[in-house]
């Protein structure tokens, strides 16, 4: 039953990664392989011609630091602003924070493509067009990791805080030493989701860059299935080889999403 | 609840700070530009001509230039109906699954397993899920074939298309699952001791301190989900756009709002509309969210 | 001024490299091809250029075919467009009724322009109101591909196509013919049999929809009646063409390297779209304009020039995918020598082009298409469904010629 659900859910990357390794002629069979058979031998091989192929004519490296170096500032952006903003209204009391807090949230509730091309209009006049830096400051925050991070925030029991703070301690300190430490989970949860959702966004890319220079792996990935048209082998050698990075953040981080609260120091 | 004291307040704001200027300059601002042309006429290349609100008029009165206006409606809020309980029902079994998981390299392995379809390419994801629910020969069709039951057209048949849209969705709970997973190691096992100690049974622990505790969270992915399946593209997008067509699926099955917004905003070329179109849905989202807000429980006190 | 932004705004970018430079620049939007290596052949094609006319350089960028309408719309919304750009075909009388495309005709009367080398129905395509704005560079169109395993003489006319379906259609397993759906893509498809049954789809004027009439009833019914050889059920299946279940279908020159790559045992022939009365197709392509704001008209004049001129014109056509628009390099071996594509080139000479409606492309995906669906589902008649349908198009039809 397991085995069955686990198949279902890694299907589909499997048969990602296989294809990358199968000629043209032996992606497309009556029903997908999950590995790679040859159609007249009936044998397992594979090939890595499809790999040599996209990253010759790919022009994949100059994307693929674009993309790490866009991914890794906007994670950072976003931990550090979404975390400060939780913490002000999980924790903290200011005339207007309920008011303000829903106007935040609807501000989630914006349909995108409406909002796209004032989005571009205005990330022009701060001279940010066509750069990485349009890319990196225009989504440097998340209403919706603050929310997440609020709820969070808000199941840490007060007491903690009261505790550890005994001396007195600032705002700032309460946030720094006490919370952030404690909310390693979400933290993660917040820290992996942002950077896969950076590393694969394409649209915003698309209209905001203009210079082939600055494209981020989607894009330039984009340029390659438009141009092989119909060769599902490159498509997804240049997919498996997109994903091995944010693969690899996951697998690194997700370590952290563990029992996060020792209460040892409460006792007694 | 004591007063806020002025210190308090000035570094609540501070804190609040650079959010505040994040929205107000790159989402405050462009939405409210979006309000502005969302009166006016605009195909993008030529300057927008004010019409004040006869977009919202002709949306809602005109059947013959509209005629999918409130059919998109009525489509997305049935497919909102199916993903939000689907996908957070499973985000949450596998999240529990995970969490019982006792050798942390078996948990590892679930933890990867389960969220590699949320970074899969989309690409793919469209290849296999075509695939499965092909009417002659998927995956799906076989299986129900075996059990005795007659295999379907899922994605051609108008009236299987748009729920097997929202089994996808479910498919990539992986985001939903996370955060509950989260939310489930976060809870101090000392109220699970405390628990045990009183002779609770492990259903009842979960019902009596599980689910309580998760309540933030769930309200959280509850409001969050229902924003975002009323804005669902990207599986639509893949599915169902091959050919240059209208994303309509069969019979327009599958013309979410959004993709009826997206098709006027860059095949048509009306901008103007596009825009009315995404104000309208903000009330709605917004309302509805309101409505949550004060329906949900939000936390366990 | 345009220049001075783009030259301000690369200075304020992270990596600010400075492009200086004395000569005049134009900025190039264009398909990403089909195969890696034609790019180096665009490259050459602009080498070449750079050399004749040594005081201009082309920057040439690539985007995704599928999004460079939206790109390029979004990018004019903000004033960052191109110079020089591909245009789908039915978008050209869009961009020259707004204005945001040079009109070309008075460059196009200089003595050393050889117009009549075009092609008529490709530069057809670039005309609006009586001016010309933009080039052809290729074209293509459908055309009846079958499987040869299932049919060994394909169809002529309507009755043989019938007849053929009939005998081909085996229950749960063969479908005959790869009917269009009642969605935007068969909307498309559609003119091709109202025009092979003698009809059009709107009168000289524009203004009023006929595809009503009786051609436009038989073609429908065409199709309903070739709907009860090929089950939707394995229509819908994935590759059932290229898997061999079914017999015909229609679609266009870019599936042929799809089927190279991927199917290479599939043994299928291209031959005309049956006709009633005559033969017919859909015309498609692209056509390259030149952006209003653009600083050096002249200079982007001579580099489209350049690139439709017979030297160049043939690789541009083998670059895009598709034919050539002028009469001296259809002529050109690469075409002709392939069985396949030749059989293409002789469909396209019975091609028309799309009405040059406002709202066509609305009235395509919302109108036609569900005339078409509900005929096939059975509600309602071929004539009352498209009856219907005209009506509404009608009111699109004068709304947009406002």
């Amino acid at each position: 039953m397991i085995l069955l659900l686990v198949i279902i859910m890694v299907g589909p990357f499997v048969w990602m990664v296989s294809t990358s390794f199968k000629k043209s002629s032996d992606v497309f069979t009556e029903a997908p392989n999950l590995l790679p058979i040859s159609k007249n031998t009936g044998k397992l091989y594979f090939t890595v011609e499809n790999f040599k192929i996209v990253l010759k004519y790919g022009e994949i490296s100059k994307a693929f630091i674009n993309s790490i170096l866009v991914a890794t500032s906007a994670t950072i952006l976003n931990l550090l602003i979404n975390s400060l903003a939780a913490f002000g209204f999980a924790r903290l009391n200011f005339p207007g924070k309920n008011i303000i807090f829903m106007i935040l949230l609807s501000t989630m509730m914006i349909p995108f493509y409406a909002t796209l091309i004032p989005m571009l209009y205005i990330t022009k006049l701060l001279g940010m067009y066509n750069s990485l830096a349009g890319l990196v400051i225009p989504m440097c925050a998340s209403v919706f990791n603050v929310f997440l991070m609020k709820q969070f925030f808000q199941t840490i029991p007060q007491e903690m805080e009261d505790a550890a703070c005994i001396d007195g301690c600032s705002r700032f300190g309460v946030y720094w030493r006490i919370i952030l430490p404690l909310s390693k989970p979400v933290l993660t949860v917040v820290g992996i989701t942002t950077f896969i959702w950076h590393w694969n966004s394409y649209t915003w890319p698309l209209v905001l860059i203009n210079d082939p220079k600055h494209y981020t792996l989607p894009l330039q990935l984009a340029l390659l299935v438009s141009g092989s048209g119909s060769r599902y082998n490159y498509m997804m050698a240049a997919a498996t080889m997109a994903v091995v990075p944010i693969l690899i953040v996951f697998i690194v981080f997700q370590r952290y999403l563990i029992q996060g609260i020792v209460l040892s120091g409460l006792k007694g | 609840m004591i007063k806020a004291t002025t210190r308090e307040k000035i570094a609540g704001y501070l804190f609040i700070l650079p959010l505040l200027v994040y929205v107000g300059v790159f989402l405050i601002a462009p939405a409210v530009m979006s309000l502005f042309f969302s009166m006016t006429q605009w195909n993008m290349r030529t300057q927008p001509i004010w019409i004040g609100i006869e977009n919202y008029k002709e949306l809602v009165f005109n059947h013959v230039k509209y005629p999918y206006f409130g059919h998109s409606f009525w489509i997305t809020i049935k497919y909102v109906l199916m993903a939000v309980p689907m996908g957070i029902g499973s985000g949450f079994c596998l999240a529990l699954l995970i969490n019982s998981v006792k050798r942390e390299k078996t948990e590892s392995f679930f933890k990867v397993a389960f969220y590699l379809p949320v970074i899969t390419s989309s690409v793919a994801v469209a290849a296999i899920w075509k695939w499965i629910y092909d009417s002659r020969y998927g995956l799906l069709n076989i299986f129900l074939t075996k059990l005795g039951f007659e295999g379907q057209n899922w994605l051609g048949d108008a009236r299987t298309a748009l729920f097997a849209l929202a089994v996808l969705a479910m498919w990539g709970c992986g985001v939903t699952m996370i955060i509950y997973l989260a939310g489930l190691k976060g809870i101090s096992p000392q109220f699970y001791e405390a628990a045990k100690i009183d002779g609770a049974s492990a259903l009842a622990s979960f019902w009596y301190i599980t689910l309580p505790l998760l309540r933030p969270v769930t309200f959280f992915l509850i409001v969050t989900n229902v924003i975002a399946s009323f804005q669902v593209f990207e599986i639509i997008y893949v599915l169902y756009g091959a050919g240059g067509g209208s994303y309509g699926g069969p019979n327009n099955s599958t013309l979410t709002y959004i993709m009826y917004l997206y098709n006027h905003a860059f095949r048509y070329g009306e901008m103007g509309l596009a825009c009315a179109m995404s104000f309208i849905l903000f009330i709605l989202i917004l309302i509805l969210t309101i409505l949550q807000f004060k329906i949900l429980p939000q936390s366990y006190d | 001024m345009k220049r001075l932004l783009i030259f301000s705004l690369v200075l304020l970018m992270l990596f600010g490299a400075s492009f200086a430079s004395a000569a005049e620049k134009l900025v190039f939007w264009a398909y990403e091809p089909d195969e890696y290596i034609q790019r180096d052949i665009m490259a050459n094609i602009i080498k070449d250029f750079e050399k004749t006319f040594s005081d201009v350089k082309v920057e040439i960028i690539y985007l995704p075919k599928g999004d460079f309408e939206t790109k390029l719309i979004t990018a004019m919304a903000v004033g960052e467009g191109p110079d020089i750009f591909y245009l789908d075909q039915p978008l050209v009388s869009k961009f020259a009724a707004d204005g945001v495309i040079l009109n070309l005709s008075s460059y196009m009367r200089a003595k050393d322009f050889e117009k009549n080398m075009f092609l008529s129905g490709p530069l057809n395509t670039c005309e609006y109101n009586g001016a010309y704005y933009g080039l052809p560079i290729s074209q293509t169109a459908v055309a009846l591909i079958y499987n040869k395993d299932l049919v060994s003489t394909p169809p002529k006319t309507w009755d043989e196509f019938l007849k053929i379906a009939k005998a081909v259609y085996k229950e749960d397993n063969i479908a005959a013919f790869g009917v269009p759906s009642g969605d935007g893509w068969g909307a498309w498809i559609f003119p091709a049999f109202v025009h092979a049954a003698g009809g059009e789809m709107v009168d000289q004027t524009g203004k009023k929809a006929v595809f009503n009439s009786q051609a436009g009833v038989d073609a429908l019914e065409l199709w309903v009646e070739l709907l009860k050889y090929s089950p939707r059920k394995i229509l819908d299946s994935a590759n059932s063409f290229e898997t061999g279940h079914v017999a015909m279908i229609i679609n266009g020159p870019w599936m042929l390297d799809h089927w190279k790559n991927n199917w290479p045992d599939l043994n299928f022939g291209i031959t005309l779209i049956p006709k009633k009365t005559r033969y017919a197709t859909n015309i498609g392509g692209e056509d390259i304009a030149i952006a209003s704001y653009c600083k050096y008209p002249e200079e982007a004049w001579n580099f489209i020039k350049f690139v439709t001129n017979k030297d160049h014109a043939a690789d541009l056509a083998m670059v895009m995918g598709s034919f050539p628009t002028r009469a001296d390099t259809a002529k050109d071996p690469r075409f002709t020598s392939d069985p396949g594509r030749k059989m293409f080139m002789e469909q396209m000479k019975y091609s028309f082009a799309r009405p040059r409606a406002r709202y066509w492309l609305k009235i395509n995906d919302e109108i036609i298409s569900k005339a078409l669906r509900e005929a096939m589902a059975g509600e309602k008649s071929a004539k009352e469904a498209l009856d219907e349908a005209a009506q509404r198009a009608n009111i699109l039809l004068q709304e947009g010629s406002k």
